[in-house]
């Protein structure tokens, strides 16, 4: 969760920098006869980025949301701006410290420990070899969250993953009134639908280890393509691309909070 | 010139003989001249101005007597003085130390060390022999924690007791000196094994100390057999279905054995027997115990190893501790800004531990709110009230919430502090707290720092746990203190640090960082106590790798978890909800060891009562009760007093208090007292110690049977000191004549010359 980290200035030096600033915006605008509006110009641009300064703020502890590049021949790399547009939107409308890029990172990584959510999509199939099941475990038993959001073609595969993560653990239907649907938009009817597939209702199911959910998987509602950028998915009308986002962050929210 | 001034009245004492003397003026020479060089000439043109028919000797003695009486009159205003440096002879002293700590009670072939010291004097004849070669009646001291002096009656009967519970070597030595004045001491001579056991370590304190030190070492080397156990700060409060660990120390001197069995007792019957292997050619191995905490309580462990004969010491072959079991949860409540990791972790620590409960209000916009009660998400709100939650919890997590949705419950918060019910644990907020209004505000009071002049420091930085013991059990993450202090060391670095220019008087730095500032490391966790309440602010972020970062490298510690869950239980703080509190600083206490009581008093109000009449009374199975009276301390409605526990055994405090003669309340404790045992932790004899600090000082050591030969080590010439002193000339009476018989002169030769 390494963010650009820049240095906020203390109360003291914002207020050296607003005295410093005002005194020269007087001088500038005292001598503006004197001086000619050339040099008048170039002052006051100068006054502007004194005060840049003054707005400035302590970035630490961003959010990422890595993509899990998994083997089986599944494409892990669709929607590929799908999270930069979540974290995008959490930064703007929830004020939580993100970076919005699009990295993919492999179970084994090293890196894996580095971000408490990690995301995975795609089409085809997903297979976890054992030692990356051995790190998952790891991962999501001490903290860690897993989305696996299907984008279409890959719940039979998943089903059996998980099954080989936690095989006396089901993956459970959340019902209506479960918060992840209340978390920051009210969805009183549950997940919402992004695009038809197989013509059968959008489903969110979760996988709880020790009352947390460890696990979640979204099914048949295909919310990574609805965070897309505009134009990505033509078919994709803007409430529902809303839609997609309101759940998209009423997730985020709901992992960060649990 | 010493017979003329003395001649002239002056008195040199002490200086009986002079080695250098210096005319000075109290204006300074300069001023002389100047008053010299107006009014000399104004007197001899006077003088020519009398127009008298003179021959030239009779003008020149009469203006020479002028002149001179003028001088001599300008010298005196001018505040001639002597300055004389001399010296004088040195009233030498010699002190003798008798060591009376418990270790010289060790018993080695037959003879206690004190005996032997006895012995010595008897035979030797030292004291006599001492006086009769430096001509100087020794002082005489017993010493262990301190100095005590002793008569020589004292001595004849030898009724030196080896009673003290502690040795400090370096305090004893230095107040000698000091009391004495290290100048006149023409030595210091002890009796004693070398045993120290408490202050600085001699060879470092004493290196360069003046007076030539003189061992006579008692006891024999090599012929102690010991076996010991020792507990490292044991805990006084457990939590119901929880297990404890119990830290411990196993010594065994001169025994061979590769293991140790620990017998566990609780109230006296034997819950279980732990095994401690004993590593080849060691004397120390460390031990660690879990005690379940299965039934509510306040329960007497004891832990006891087996004694084995010709032991130096059976009292510490048994220690014990007391432990209350309390069944409440861990209540705790986070405030929260907005979703971050942070929580999320702190979460799951805390609900690793059955006994804790954690409540959130984490706000998502200004608007909506979401509670988490016991982990379970709640219906978002609108407009939170905190209060009910507040009240009800022992710790509050501030993590970056503005002032604006406290400040109605501001005064409840800092009241629930001061009376030791709450604990705070203040997180950073993700762009500091300078902006959220706390400054000015009433929760300012919070912040063990100055909030202006807040700003981040974007440069990562490790933890670091000072290398000062520390008495926070929260921060003992490893069992090893080395360890734990590398172990702070190589957690996941924080991102950054919000440093501040001033913190606050009282506030201590916890763990500092890796990141230098002016004037040291900056600070990363801070602690300032509010009353009878704590608070802790963590400076940087994120914490969470700490724990998450670590699982994969080691499953078999959760540093993130213990460190959570011990800061809330010390935070919590629990107290007796109770109008009178009783503070004890540990549940154990040792025979002859003050220990400080607190009492804390509140009205039914909680408001802190200043002025109450507070007294204890401390009774055990034997023995005489003690009763004790308290003083009102600095803090309001805190009162102190002193417990010196008279033996072994254990000890009920019952507190009353009364305020203008009405009873307020009570309050009771308890303490397990017993015998300290530091003097018999090295009870070998540190010859090395007493030759070094013997050599360093120009003095000598000897075997206490060579008494008689230490005679001719101390060197008996008397010394001198050197003195200054400034006589006043005009303090002379004599001065004073001869100045009246100058102008006399010239009067007398005037009359008989006929010219007046």
């Amino acid at each position: 969760m390494r963010g650009m980290i820049r240095h906020i200035p203390s109360v003291h030096e914002k207020t050296a920098l607003l005295i410093i600033n005002c005194f020269f915006f007087g001088l500038l605008c005292t001598l503006r006869k004197k001086i000619g509006s050339v040099i008048f110009a170039q002052g006051l641009c100068l006054a502007i980025l004194l005060l840049i300064p003054i707005s400035g703020s302590a970035e630490w502890g961003t959010v990422q949301i890595p993509r899990i590049q998994y083997g089986g021949g599944g494409d892990w790399y669709t929607d590929p701006t799908s999270i930069p547009n979540l974290l995008k939107a959490a930064s703007e409308k929830l004020n939580i410290p993100t970076r919005p890029e699009n990295i993919a990172i492999k179970i084994s990584d090293a890196d894996l420990f580095n971000y408490p959510m990690i995301y995975l999509t795609g089409h085809g199939n997903v297979k976890f070899e054992d030692y990356e099941v051995n790190r998952l475990l790891t991962y999501l038993d001490n903290g860690g969250f897993l989305w696996v959001d299907d984008c279409y073609g890959i719940d039979k595969s998943i089903r059996r993953e998980m099954r080989k993560l936690y095989p006396d653990k089901e993956l459970t239907l959340l019902p209506l009134d479960h918060p992840i649907y209340h978390m920051v938009y009210e969805l009183p009817k549950g997940i919402p639908k992004i695009h038809e597939h197989d013509g059968k209702p959008p489903e969110s199911y979760g996988i709880f280890n020790k009352g947390r959910m460890v696990v979640l998987y979204t099914h048949e509602t295909d919310i990574g393509c609805g965070l897309e950028d505009v134009g990505v998915h033509k078919e994709d009308s803007p409430e529902i691309r809303e839609q997609a986002m309101k759940m998209a962050l009423n997730i985020l929210v709901f992992v960060m909070a649990q | 010139m010493t017979a003329f001034l003395k001649f002239l009245g002056f008195d040199f004492a002490p200086i009986q003989t002079i080695e250098a003397m210096r005319i000075s003026l109290s204006w300074g020479w300069a001023g002389l001249v100047l008053i010299s060089l107006f009014l000399l000439p104004l007197f001899v043109y006077i003088y020519k101005a009398e127009g008298k028919p003179l021959s030239p000797v009779l003008k020149g003695v009469l203006l020479g007597l002028r002149l001179a009486f003028v001088l001599a009159i300008l010298s005196l205003l001018a505040g001639l003085k002597l300055s004389i440096t001399g010296w004088i002879p040195q009233k030498n002293k010699i002190a003798v130390l008798f060591d009376s700590s418990r270790s010289m009670g060790i018993k080695e072939e037959g003879a206690t060390r004190i005996d032997r010291v006895r012995d010595a004097l008897v035979n030797a004849d030292f004291l006599r022999r001492l006086e009769k070669h430096t001509g100087i009646a020794p002082a005489l001291f017993s010493f262990s924690g301190s100095a005590a002096p002793l008569s020589r009656e004292d001595i004849s009967s030898f009724s030196i007791i080896p009673d003290g519970n502690q040795t400090n070597l370096t305090k004893v030595i230095s107040e000698i000196g000091l009391n004495l004045g290290e100048g006149n001491l023409l030595g210091i001579i002890l009796f004693t094994d070398g045993a120290y056991n408490q202050g600085d370590n001699p060879l470092q304190a004493l290196s360069s100390f003046k007076t030539p030190l003189y061992f006579l070492g008692a006891g024999k080397t090599g012929k102690t057999k010991d076996l010991a156990i020792a507990l490292e700060r044991p805990p006084t409060l457990g939590f119901l279905n929880s297990r404890i660990r119990i830290l411990g120390e196993l010594k065994a001197f001169q025994v061979a054995t590769d293991s140790i069995q620990i017998e566990v007792k609780k109230d006296g019957k034997r819950v279980e027997n732990v095994k401690v292997a004993f590593p080849p050619d060691q004397k120390r191995a460390s031990f660690a115990i879990n005690v379940p905490c299965d039934t509510e309580g306040t329960f007497a462990y004891g832990l006891s190893i087996p004694r084995i004969e010709g032991e130096l010491t059976y009292e510490n072959n048994d220690v014990g501790f007391l432990m209350k079991v309390v069944k409440e949860r861990l209540k705790i409540l986070a405030l929260v800004n907005s979703p971050n990791w942070e929580q999320s972790f702190i979460k799951a620590a805390v609900k690793s531990d059955p006994n804790a409960h954690y409540n959130s209000w984490t706000k998502i916009t200004d608007d909506r709110w979401i509670k988490s009660e016991d982990s379970v998400l709640q219906k978002p709100v609108s407009n939170p009230d905190f209060k009910s939650d507040i009240e009800d919890t022992d710790v509050l997590i501030l993590a970056g919430v503005p002032e604006k949705f406290l400040s109605s419950n501001a005064e409840a918060i800092l009241k629930r502090i001061e009376i030791g019910k709450l604990g705070v644990f203040i997180l950073p907020a993700s762009k500091g707290y300078s902006e959220l209004g706390y400054i000015g505000s009433t929760l300012a009071r919070l912040f063990p720092v100055d909030l202006f002049g807040e700003a981040w420091s974007g440069i990562s930085c490790n933890l670091v746990l000072p290398v000062r013991d520390n008495p926070y059990g929260f921060l003992r993450l490893l069992d090893d203190p080395i360890e734990n202090q590398d172990f702070f060391r190589t957690l996941p670095k924080f991102e950054g640090l919000f440093t501040y220019p001033k913190v606050k008087a009282g506030a201590e730095v916890l763990l500092s960082t890796s990141l230098e500032k002016p004037g040291g490391q900056a600070p990363g966790f801070l602690h300032q106590r509010i009353g009878q309440g704590n608070v802790v602010m963590l400076l940087g972020g994120p914490l969470w790798p700490i724990g998450f970062k670590l699982v994969p490298t080691d499953k078999t510690i959760k540093p993130f978890t213990a460190f959570i869950l011990n800061t809330m239980k010390w935070l919590a703080n629990r107290k007796e909800d109770a109008q009178v509190t009783l503070e004890l600083p540990s549940s154990r206490g040792f025979v002859g060891q003050p220990l400080t009581l607190r009492v804390w008093v509140t009205d039914n109000k909680r408001q802190a009562v200043d002025s109450a009449q507070v007294t204890a009374n401390i009774t055990s199975k034997e023995g005489e009760p003690v009763s004790l009276s308290f003083i009102g301390t600095s803090e309001r409605g805190c009162y102190e007093s002193t417990f010196i526990p008279p033996r072994r055994g254990l000890f009920d405090v019952n507190i009353a208090v009364s305020f203008q003669g009405q009873a307020m309340g009570e309050a009771k404790g308890q303490i397990l007292v017993e015998f300290p045992t530091v003097e018999f932790d090295d009870p070998e004899v540190r010859t090395d110690l007493m030759s070094k600090l013997a050599s360093f000082s120009h003095g000598a050591y000897l075997p206490v049977e060579k008494t008689g030969d230490l005679l001719s080590s101390i060197n008996p010439t008397p010394g001198q000191k050197q003195e200054s002193k400034t006589l006043e000339v005009r303090d002379s009476g004599i001065v004073l004549l001869f100045l009246l018989l100058i102008p006399l002169l010239e009067w007398v030769i005037r009359r008989i010359k006929g010219f007046s």
